[in-house]
């Protein structure tokens, strides 16, 4: 129970990573691959503020957003006029430093021997655990109705118009390059708070937690939820994380000589689901014309067919239990 | 209203336009040449997409040489490229709802004034701009300058690649966008027969430099050939 609790909370983390990831390349077409940088530069934050610092929670997190928002708009200043595949590499090497950094300043971060313990921030006994996830859960939730809002509203328009075309969307009148930076700033301030709260959940920090793999997992659940859909990330983390880490993982029944390769199939897994998809549908499985309404329309409608055929399958079995009945009662009588 | 002295510009090392002046009024003025003469060059630097080597620019009395693209918008100029002129993963009601990201009038009666001028657009409004005809695209793109409710429109070739109907029907509406609205137009064109039709005053580019500049009812045929075959 403890253990699904704790992949539940990690599976929310990683939808928010591809939500933030979403507004960044899916609206506007910021190729960030250092989702783990700003992610383990929050984690870290945190973790240094408190344990070395011995700083609460909350002030440690406040100090953190502070750091992330200076770190990531001066990244920002400096790679967002940057030709796309310029941006990639820069952010791929910033991760890296990240991840460095973690390693060599042994006075901050404790180099490999590992950072903690980081305690949770509801000190309720018993029940840490479950508040966190609940406090996750309702954070992602607020995120996916903000972007729900975004992707019906003219900024969100402006975002897509400046992903096609810049010098086009630059004549509508709106400063382009200010929309991306203040985008850009936020949502990888956001990534370092989910790196932040992924702190007490992990409780305890080593570098090798920093890796690319993570990075990559994002990557590909949002693409295989489908990059331009306001749905596509949460769907993403479900088929790959929620697919895989959870159920697989943690519920299949793998004989013990098995266990240790499955963790290390996870990304050939995540890799073969996202050919597979891409193939069939290159924009994801949410293509971006699909709209919310469908998706609920399409779930109620599935749901109220499933009920309806459940009942159906209720009424035939209670109509064939009763002839069975009336059967035997027949039998019983003659 | 638009004041261009002694304008020098072009891509980084590569030097095309030389010392260019006119003035634009209130009326529609052609700029015509050759391929390559620097029509597109002159239209992108007027948006402030391309910096100004050297020389200044006008508007209205004030001096926007340095000022930013995205500033000339509020102050009443659009701008519609040549290429790349919609948006084309967004719908046509989304590309022109884009247009008013600026200026104060009721967005709605902006957009049926320009359903009222494109009805085809009103008829494709759900539809996905990178899927319309290249004459469709034309009218989207004049019509989303003009939900800017701008003063002047800087217009790069719109009549590339329509078929002569459809030059026709564009045309018309610029027209119409000049009179009853009173939009001034630039115009860059390939199409001289046609632009001078409309035209008030024509300004030839030839390699980047000026060539004549006169009213458009002055200009004889062979005086523009000769602009086409230096
Ligand atoms: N990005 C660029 N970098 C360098 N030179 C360029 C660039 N774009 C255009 N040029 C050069 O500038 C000159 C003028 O080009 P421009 O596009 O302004 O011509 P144009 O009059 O619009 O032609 P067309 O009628 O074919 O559209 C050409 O010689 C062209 O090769
Ligand atoms: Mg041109």
């Amino acid at each position: 129970m403890a253990y699904l609790i704790f992949s539940l909370s990690l599976m929310l983390i990683y939808i928010g990573l591809a939500q933030m990831l979403h507004v960044q390349f899916g609206l506007l077409g910021i190729p960030n691959f250092g989702v783990v940088g700003f992610w383990g530069l929050g984690m870290y934050a945190v973790g240094v503020m408190q344990v070395q610092l011995g700083m609460s929670f909350v002030d440690a997190m406040g100090l953190t957003v502070v750091l992330l928002v200076i770190a990531s708009y001066f990244l920002g200043r400096l790679i967002l006029r940057l030709e796309r595949q310029a941006i990639l590499c820069a952010t791929i090497a910033f991760s890296a430093i990240i991840a460095l950094l973690a390693v060599t300043e042994k006075w901050m971060t404790m180099g490999v021997v590992g950072l903690g313990t980081i305690r949770h921030p509801f000190r309720v006994l018993g029940l840490e655990e479950i508040l966190f996830f609940l406090f996750l859960l309702a954070l992602i939730v607020v995120m996916q109705i903000l972007i729900l809002k975004l992707h019906k509203s003219r900024l969100g328009r402006l975002m897509v118009a400046t992903r096609d075309n810049e010098e086009l969307a630059a004549s509508l009148g709106k400063d382009t390059f200010q929309v991306k930076i203040v985008a850009f700033t936020l949502t990888a301030t956001i990534m370092g708070v989910l790196g932040g709260l992924s702190a007490p959940l992990n409780q305890f920090l080593t570098p090798n937690m920093i890796v690319p793999s993570i990075t990559f997992a994002v990557w590909i659940s949002l693409v295989l939820g489908g990059k331009e859909h306001a749905l596509g990330a949460m769907l993403g983390v479900f088929v790959t994380f929620g697919l895989f880490d959870i159920l697989i993982e943690t519920y299949a029944p793998v004989s013990p000589e098995f266990a240790v390769v499955v963790p290390n199939m996870k990304l050939f897994f995540y890799g073969a689901l996202l050919v597979g998809v891409l193939v069939f549908r290159p924009t994801g499985i949410l293509d971006r014309k699909i709209k919310p309404e469908d998706i609920s329309a399409a779930l109620s409608r599935g749901m109220s067919t499933g009920l309806a055929g459940a009942g159906r399958g209720m009424q035939s079995f209670a109509k064939v239990a009763d002839e069975k009945l009336i059967n035997r009662k027949k039998e019983d009588d003659q | 209203m638009l004041d261009v002295k002694n304008l020098h510009s072009g891509y980084g090392d590569v030097a095309v336009l030389r010392d260019v002046s006119f003035t634009v009024e209130n009326e529609i003025f052609a700029v015509l040449g050759a391929n390559g003469a620097g029509k597109t060059t002159l239209l992108k630097t007027l948006s402030k997409l391309l910096p100004v080597s050297s020389g200044s620019l006008s508007w209205l009395g004030e001096d926007i040489t340095g000022t930013p693209a995205f500033d000339l918008t509020a102050r009443g100029i659009a701008y519609v490229p040549q290429e790349q002129n919609v948006f084309p993963d967004l719908s046509v009601a989304e590309n022109l709802s884009l247009g008013a990201l600026v200026g104060t009038r009721d967005k709605q009666m902006r957009l049926d004034e320009v359903f009222d001028l494109f009805p085809r657009l009103a008829d494709r409004r759900g539809q996905s701009a990178g899927s319309l005809s290249g004459g469709e695209g034309q009218m989207l793109a004049v019509g989303r300058a003009l939900m800017q409710d701008p003063k002047v429109i800087l217009l790069d070739e719109p009549s590339a690649g329509l078929s002569p109907l459809f030059v026709d029907i564009l045309f018309e509406k610029i027209s119409d966008a000049r009179t009853n609205r009173g939009v001034s137009i630039v115009l860059a064109e390939q199409n001289a027969i046609k632009t001078l039709e409309i035209a008030d005053r024509v300004l030839v580019l030839s390699l980047g430099e000026m060539h004549l500049l006169k009213d458009a009812k002055d200009l004889d045929r062979k005086e523009l050939m000769e602009a086409y075959h230096i």
